[in-house]
This record gives C-alpha cells, sequence and structure tokens, in this order.
C-alpha cells in the first residue's frame, strides 16, 4: 500500500522505470540481432518491430500498475487547463455560456422554490385550505352567519377558523400601526402553529365582555419587553383598549400577511344573521379522514341548501375552496412560471451552444487526436481525455455559475418587487444548488462523449472526410436550433416590453407627482362616532395646511393603489336595486384638487359638506356611463347606498360628473365610482393626499410631527410619495419584464456565437476551395455573396421556426400580456427583423474574412 | 515452421512456469518461452511487459534491479510463494481443460 501510494506521487520515476526497462529489452534483442548476423540499423529495426508499439506497452504498464485512472484523470486535468488557457476566447465563451445557463436556471428555480413551492410555515400546510363564497365563478370573502353554517354542518375538516385582518394602533404615547388579525377559536387548531411560550386561546377568551388578551409576533416582544419571556401577563395599549399579552408566537411566524399580533374574533348577537356583509376569511384544516374532493362537494352541498334557504343573500351564491399555499402565490404563479420555462430553454440554448462550439473545435483538432491515435492512445482513453476536458469546463463553468447565482438572487431579492409573496425570504438553497451540479454533469456528459465518439470513430474508420461533412451538418443544425429558440424567447420578451409601454402609457386619471400619502385608522374607542372622526380630521387637514411648501390637502378613504376597495350595490331614484356594484369612495374637496381629477360636469364638492348639510355625491364618469344608460343625466339623481361602510347610511344627490381614475394602478381596469363626502361617511380610516412644491421627501418628518400633536395614540403609516406607489403597482411586471428581457438578450448572443461559429468553421474548411476560385478568378465579393447566401438560408429557417414557435406558445404568455395580442404581427416582424440583421452581422464576420483568402498562399500549399 | 498465436489468458502461465526455474529478467523470459516452444509460440514482445506489471500488482512475482550479465542495470522478475500457490492451480486447470479438448477432438 506504501508503494502504491508512493508510485502515486513519484509517478515520474515510476516512468523512468518502465522506460529503462523496455530499453533493455530493445537492446538486449538488437544485440542478439547482430549476433546472428544482422547490421546494427537491421537488428534495431527488426527488434522494434518484433516488439511492437512502445508507447502502448509503456501505457499499459501504467494502467497495469492500478493508479491509471487517478493519475492520469489528473493529467487531463492538467491538459485540460492548459488546453484553456492556450485558447483563452474558446473557453471563456464555453465558461461564459455555463456559467451564464446554470446561474439564470439556479437563481429561478430557487426563487420558484422559495414562492411557490417551498411549504409555508403552517404545520401540514399541504392539508391547510381557504375556503370562500363564490358567485358567478368570482371569489368572495364570507359573511359570519355562512361561516358558522358551514363550520356547524361540515364533518371533513378537523377544525375550521375565520379571521379578518385589520390595521391598528399599537402602543400610547409614539404609536405605531401594526397589522392584527383578529380569528376564532380554531384559528391555532386550523394553521397547526401555536404560541412558543405562553398559551394559546381558550374559550373564556371568546366570551362576550372576556378581558382582552392578544399572541403577539416575536419581534413585537422584544422591542416592547425587551425580552420574549418578560412579555407574558404584560398589556399592551391596542387601538387604545389594554390588552395582555398571553403567548409569544414563534420566530419568524406572521401568518396572515405580515400580522404582529392575534386577537379573539368575537361575533355580535347578530351574526347568525348577518349574511350579507361579507368580510371573514376562513381557514380550515382537512380532517386526517377526509380527502379534499370529499370536502370540496360537502362544503358545495352546504352552500347550495344554504343558498335556497336564504335566497335574498346567498342566492347564487356557492362555496369553494383552495389550498392556502397555493392561494397566496396565484398572482405571481404564471409569471414566475412562464420565467422558469424561458429559462430552461436558455439552458437548452447554451448546451446546444456548448455542443457547438466543441463539435467545432474537435474538427480543428482531428490532427491533434490522429497523433495521437499514431502514438498509441486507445479510443477508450480519448474518449476519457475529452470528457475529462468537458468536465473541467463544466466545472469551473458550474462554480462561476453558482457564484453568480448567488449574486444574481440577492439583487433580485434586495431590489425585486414587494407584491410576490415570499420572494425577501427566498435563499440559494440545497436543492437547487443540487440541480447546478446536474444540470453540469449532464452538460458535460452532453457535450463531453459527442465530440470525443465523432473523433475517435472518424479516425478508427478512417472517414475523416465524411465525419467532418456530417459534424459540419449537424453543426449547422444545432446553431439554426438555437437561433430558432432565442427567436421565441425574444419574441416572449418583445411582447412583454410592449406590455410594459402600453402600460406604462395608461394615463391614471390622475396627477402624481409631488403628492404624498399616508393614511390612519381612528380606534373605535376614542372615536365612537362620526363628530369625533371628522374633529380629527378637520384638524389634520388644520395642520398639514401650516406645513411651508404644502399646496394642496386632501383626504379618501380607502387607501388607493395597494387593491383594497369598498364597493356596494346601489338604488337610483327609490328604483329597483341595480345588478352591478360600483365602486365607493369617500373623498373631500380637497382629494380632487390635489390629484389633479378634473370636474367634467355638474359641481365639485365644495369643502363645507357636513352631516348639517345636504347629502350629496359625485359619480365618475364610468358610472354616469354605466348606471344612466343611453345618455341619461345623473346630476339631480338620488342614489341610496346598500353597503354600510361607516357609522352613516349613504343617500344622496348627485351633483356632478368627474374623470376616471385607475386608483387601483395602471393596470387596473376603469371602475364605476361614486364619491360621498368624507364628512358624511362616518367611516374611521383615512388616507391623507398632500400636494406640496417641494420634492415629497422633505416634508415626511414634518407630518409626522403634525400627526402626533393632533392625537399621539394614532400613528400614521409611512408617508409615501404617489408616483412610487403607482410605480410598485408596475414593479411585478417590471421584474418579468427586465427578466425575460435579459434571458432573451442572452440567448440571442449565444444563437449568434453558434451562428458566427459554424460560418467560420466553412470558411476554413473551404479555404482552399475559396482560394481556388479567387485563382481562377471569380471576384471576392461572390464568395462573400455565396456564403451569405447560405447562412441567410440558416436564418431564414431559424427565424420562421422560432416564430412558429412563439405562435404555438402563445397561450402560456396571453395572460401576461396588456395592450398587445401574443401574435401581434408588429412585434412578430420587429423580432424577426432585429434577429435576422443581427444574426446576419454575426455571420458577415466570417465571410468577410473569406474575402480576403489570398489565392498565392492557398496554391503554395499544394 | 509454422507459429502460434498466444491464446487469451496462457500468457500469465507460461510468465509463471518460466520463472518457476529460477529469477529472469523480460527479454530473458521472451526468449525462454520461444526456445522452449521450439519457436512455435510467437511472442508479442510489447504485451509481456503489461503482463509483468500485472502479475507483480497481484503479488505473484516481485521485482528487483540488478546486473545482467553484459553489466547493465535490468529488471530480475522471481516468484513469489502465492506466485508458486498460482501456478499450481494454473497448471491444474490448464491440464484439466487439455485433457477435455483431447477427449472432444478425439471422440
Amino acid at each position: 500500500m506504501l508503494k502504491r501510494l508512493r508510485e502515486l506521487f513519484h509517478r515520474n520515476d515510476v516512468d523512468r522505470e518502465i522506460r529503462d526497462e523496455l530499453q533493455f529489452h530493445i537492446d538486449e534483442q538488437t544485440a542478439a540481432n547482430v549476433a546472428s548476423g544482422m547490421s546494427p540499423d537491421q537488428a534495431r529495426a527488426a527488434a522494434i518491430r518484433d516488439f511492437g508499439s512502445v508507447a502502448a506497452a509503456e501505457e499499459q504498464c501504467h494502467d497495469a500498475h492500478g493508479y491509471p485512472f487517478l493519475a492520469t484523470v489528473a493529467d487531463d486535468v492538467r491538459f485540460g487547463l492548459r488546453l484553456a488557457r492556450k485558447s483563452k476566447p474558446f473557453a471563456a465563451t464555453i465558461i461564459a455560456t455555463l456559467a451564464v445557463a446554470i446561474a439564470a436556471n439556479t437563481a429561478m428555480f430557487s426563487i420558484v422554490y422559495g414562492v411557490l413551492l417551498k411549504p409555508i410555515d403552517l404545520r401540514d400546510s399541504d392539508r391547510v385550505y381557504a375556503l370562500f363564497e363564490t358567485s358567478e365563478g368570482e371569489r368572495n370573502a364570507v359573511s359570519p352567519a355562512n361561516f358558522l353554517d358551514w363550520r356547524a354542518q361540515s364533518r371533513s375538516f378537523s377544525a375550521m377558523a375565520a379571521y379578518s385582518i385589520d390595521s391598528l394602533n399599537l402602543g400610547g404615547a409614539a404609536s405605531k400601526r401594526i397589522l392584527a388579525t383578529s380569528a376564532t377559536e380554531d384559528f391555532i387548531a386550523a394553521t397547526g402553529v401555536g404560541p412558543g411560550t405562553g398559551r394559546g386561546f381558550a374559550p373564556a377568551d371568546f366570551v362576550a365582555g372576556a378581558p382582552p388578551v392578544a399572541l403577539i409576533a416575536e419581534h413585537v416582544a422584544e422591542q416592547q419587553f425587551g425580552r420574549t419571556d418578560a412579555a407574558l401577563g404584560k398589556t399592551l395599549l391596542i387601538d387604545g383598549v389594554s390588552t395582555t399579552v398571553i403567548g409569544v408566537m414563534p420566530h419568524g411566524y406572521a401568518f396572515p400577511r405580515q400580522t404582529e399580533v392575534w386577537m379573539p374574533l368575537t361575533f355580535g348577537p347578530n351574526a347568525a344573521k348577518q349574511r350579507g356583509a361579507h368580510y371573514l376569511r376562513v381557514v380550515a384544516r382537512l380532517a386526517p379522514n377526509a380527502s379534499a374532493g370529499a370536502a370540496s362537494r360537502e362544503l358545495s352541498a352546504i352552500a347550495a341548501q344554504l343558498a335556497k334557504l336564504y335566497p335574498r343573500w346567498n342566492e347564487g351564491a356557492g362555496a369553494a375552496m383552495m389550498q392556502l399555499q397555493t392561494l397566496m402565490v396565484e398572482s405571481s404563479r404564471k409569471g414566475l412560471l412562464l420565467l422558469l420555462a424561458s429559462v430552461v430553454l436558455l439552458a437548452v440554448i447554451a448546451c446546444v451552444n456548448v455542443g457547438n462550439l466543441l463539435l467545432g473545435r474537435a474538427g480543428a483538432r482531428v490532427h491533434e487526436a490522429s497523433l495521437r491515435t499514431a502514438l498509441g492512445a486507445t479510443r477508450g482513453r480519448l474518449i476519457r481525455q475529452y470528457l475529462t476536458e468537458a468536465s473541467v469546463f463544466s466545472l469551473l463553468g458550474g462554480a462561476a455559475g453558482a457564484l453568480l447565482a448567488w449574486a444574481a438572487l440577492r439583487l433580485i431579492v434586495r431590489f425585486g418587487p414587494r407584491n410576490i409573496p415570499r420572494l425577501d425570504l427566498v435563499t440559494l438553497d440545497v436543492r437547487s444548488l443540487a440541480f447546478t451540479a446536474a444540470m453540469t454533469i449532464a452538460a458535460t456528459i452532453v457535450f463531453g462523449i459527442a465530440p470525443a465518439l465523432r473523433l475517435s470513430r472518424g479516425l478508427s474508420a478512417g472517414t475523416r472526410v465524411i465525419g467532418r461533412r456530417g459534424a459540419a451538418r449537424a453543426r449547422t443544425i444545432l446553431a439554426c436550433s438555437e437561433l430558432a429558440l432565442a427567436v421565441t424567447l425574444a419574441t416572449g420578451a418583445a411582447l412583454l416590453v410592449r406590455s410594459f409601454a402600453s402600460v406604462a402609457a395608461v394615463d391614471p386619471g390622475f396627477d402624481s407627482r409631488n403628492v404624498i400619502a399616508f393614511d390612519v385608522a381612528l380606534p373605535a374607542a376614542t372615536y365612537p362616532d362620526t363628530q369625533h372622526i371628522n374633529q380629527y380630521y378637520d384638524r389634520m387637514l388644520q395642520r398639514l395646511a401650516t406645513i411651508p411648501g404644502v399646496r394642496e390637502t386632501g383626504a379618501v378613504a380607502p387607501f388607493p393603489l395597494n387593491g383594497d376597495g369598498y364597493s356596494s350595490s346601489l338604488t337610483i331614484n327609490a328604483g329597483e336595486e341595480l345588478k352591478d356594484s360600483a365602486d365607493v369612495r369617500l373623498a373631500d374637496a380637497g382629494y380632487f384638487r390635489a390629484l389633479h381629477i378634473p370636474v367634467i360636469r355638474g359641481s365639485a364638492f365644495d369643502g363645507r359638506e357636513d352631516l348639517s348639510t345636504e347629502r350629496v355625491l359625485l359619480v365618475s364618469r364610468e358610472a354616469a356611463r354605466r348606471f344612466w344608460p343611453n345618455g341619461a343625466d345623473p346630476i339631480g339623481s338620488t342614489v341610496r347606498l346598500g353597503a354600510r361602510l361607516g357609522y352613516e347610511k349613504i343617500e344622496g344627490r348627485v351633483i356632478g360628473v368627474v374623470g376616471d381614475v385607475r386608483d387601483a394602478g395602471r393596470e387596473s381596469d376603469i371602475a364605476p365610482i361614486i364619491y360621498v363626502p368624507f364628512r358624511q361617511s362616518g367611516v374611521p380610516i383615512i388616507s391623507f393626499f398632500v400636494r406640496s412644491a417641494v420634492a415629497p421627501p422633505a416634508i415626511v418628518e414634518t407630518i409626522r410631527g403634525e400627526a402626533a400633536s393632533v392625537d399621539r395614540a394614532v400613528a400614521i403609516a409611512d408617508p409615501k410619495p404617489v408616483e412610487a406607489l403607482l410605480a410598485d403597482s408596475v414593479s411585478r411586471r417590471r421584474f418579468q419584464t427586465i427578466l425575460l428581457g435579459a434571458f432573451a438578450a442572452t440567448a440571442l448572443l449565444l444563437a449568434c456565437i453558434g451562428v458566427y461559429g459554424v460560418l467560420a468553421e466553412s470558411v476554413m474548411q473551404r479555404y482552399r476551395e475559396i482560394g481556388i476560385r479567387l485563382a481562377l478568378g471569380a471576384q471576392p465579393w461572390t464568395v462573400f455573396a455565396r456564403l451569405m447566401t447560405s447562412a441567410s438560408a440558416i436564418i431564414a429557417v431559424a427565424v420562421t421556426l422560432g416564430l412558429i414557435g412563439a405562435v404555438a406558445f402563445r397561450r402560456a404568455i396571453a395572460s401576461l400580456l396588456f395592450g398587445v395580442t401574443a401574435t401581434d404581427p408588429a412585434t412578430l416582424a420587429a423580432v424577426a427583423a432585429s434577429v435576422a440583421v443581427v444574426s446576419v452581422v454575426a455571420a458577415a464576420v466570417p465571410a468577410l474574412r473569406a474575402m480576403r483568402v489570398d489565392p498565392v498562399a492557398v496554391l503554395r500549399q499544394e | 515452421m509454422p507459429t502460434t498465436e498466444l491464446l487469451q489468458g496462457t500468457l500469465d502461465l507460461l510468465i509463471l512456469k518460466t520463472l518457476a526455474l529460477e529469477p529472469m529478467h523480460g527479454w530473458g523470459i521472451a526468449q525462454r518461452i520461444q526456445q522452449v516452444s521450439r519457436d512455435v509460440l510467437r511472442l508479442q514482445q510489447g504485451s509481456l511487459y503489461p503482463a509483468l506489471h500485472r502479475l507483480e500488482r497481484k503479488g505473484w512475482i516481485k521485482a528487483e534491479w540488478d546486473i545482467s550479465e553484459n553489466n547493465r542495470k535490468a529488471k530480475y522478475y522471481e516468484l513469489t510463494r502465492a506466485g508458486r500457490k498460482q501456478l499450481e492451480t494454473e497448471t491444474e486447470s490448464w491440464k484439466r481443460f487439455a485433457t477435455a479438448v483431447r477427449l472432444v477432438l478425439e471422440a
């Protein structure tokens, strides 16, 4: 064993010994031949002939020593590195190709896993379902009475809980806004996660008049009390109510959304009759013996029964369930899967490209390989050598790719859109790394073996020329297919870019520049009626108006641009209740001025609306069009809203029509909106808008100070520029567009390298032919034209195939488009044209070189 | 005189048998096999050395550098105890094989 180890490290000694031994043999034989009468030269030649290949014998002696694999692998690795150093551009291209493909794949798989696939923080999360009401295929929040009936009648769930999420004020002085979830008894049983310290909710906590209790998130415990265990039994002021902390949730737990405080949800005595108020979310855990299908059927049956019993509220209403995890990531799913598919396509292109490059070089290495074979290298040995070389590239590419993936992920997590859930938690996980490794190995085998097989087979069969022709055809096919795939990807990217441009060009209907918005939620304990709310509102507006640089102030509820909205059924002029519902905004005169929303007809709010003045309303142009058909004039009509939004019932006379706005983001539809004067609504939530002459960030701190002077217990959420909020509404689209654009650009670059490589090799192979043609008087430009014609044929076929691919995959992307169809002729034409131009340029480089072939030099070589 | 290529696997046996007489270098072994077989067995000399190295690896022979008859450094091989045993087993099985073939041919 020791000897063998020594042999490993002293390979040169062993080599020398073997050579000495063989040399001795040949010398002896030569001497014997001389002794039998040959001349010395004859004798040596005969000795060598009798011996056979010295190199082969040497090689086999090595192998006999039993350490050949490791040692030759080390040799091959050294050889591979030496080759890589010798032809830097070639090696760099291959390694970069691999690195980019591997990085893009690892990063995308990490994201898809982290966002879509990784189990959410709940115990056995695959058995946790979200339940909703449905009407006309749309999912709806659940009303208390329906929830109570579902819970009482279903048998398929081991626990079912309702909850609602609210933004509340935590603490007295210097209060802050927190997200609080109020949930019914079974919430912990349904989610499967209870407090890490302290106790969960007990039945007594849900009795009317029970002392208020709460579970808090770990970071809240640390901020408020310093330590987790110090929080138990202490009290917190939540929306002005003194609440006892009974437990602290486990580290990082924040379900639902980013909840920081969990409290018992109790229904009033009328809950069993509340079927029309849909505001609850429902989470349920499948019973151990129940299947999802059976549970879903049971739920539908119960809903059908309720629809029959209570047609007034439940007519046409059904019920549906969906795995909670699926629901949470639903909105990001399509976009991410499209990106994943693109990145896989990119990987295919990369592998094809690398294979193409290696195949091209294998052609150039025929000479070297034949030399090695002549010196006694066996076919297996050659294959192994090429495989090892390919592995060197793969390993370098894989390592660079892993590094790049890590960096890319950090960038994406840092700067990616906030509205992709869980994106901030994505890490380069082990699986993704394993995936990288698998891809690297696969790439090695794919492009490592192919050229090696071709080389060694071509040689042993003595069909070098035929082999090269076949390879040239293979390379043409590879280049053509990678270009086609790139065209497909580029089409997708171009469509997304077009969509992004359309979205950016959408007029939101208001002017967001230099406007800051922030909202407050007034606690019911200190703001029990409209009077109190209006007092707060008046004082806030007064204070905001005193801030230097402020031009306009206004208020609206709910907060626009974050997807929340009030909607209501409505009745016009005491007629029938309309089928359609309208969006409702509680706004003041300043809101329209601050956001430059125009009054089209009639008059605006005058700012004096109050409980003591006439109840008035404004309608948006879309609302006028939809609810007053055939050009009827809404002004003067009386409108009554079915929904109760605040303390006040809403019914008023329409006094004007205002411009349409997309206040849920640029991509939202134009909704019909009814505006109610804020002071006539009694809603305890207010979003203030401040238009200033100076850049928004400068006055944020002043705003905080003024708000604190009105009521310290009311925390204001971060004041944000409305322009930034509007930008956020397209951040996911921007993310998708940038990523797909980058993938497509990379793919195109790779494909161009492929086209260039094929043509460059073809020029090299036809070097002689071209030289002779030129010598016989052919014009250089005809040589150029001939080459370009064959390249153009490849490009034309590739572009056509790519466009066919794009059309075939149109369904995959259709739902992500905006203002452009998946088969938009202009986009397809533009992609085809630009890809054609770029790849023709790539082909022109070697073709131009062909024009400069020197016929004299060629003829001299003959 | 017609010559015969070595049967697969018989080279090891011939080497062991040859070395059973005395330690010898590679060229000597080749010469001996040819002489003793009256030049019938034609050895591809290059293939002898990998076989020697293989047998050395298996521990049936061991090698030492020594001075040859004409004063040159040469690598001498000799049989080990394991090699002697291996020779016996292989001789036995070869004889059985040869007998069997003869029986078949003469039947």
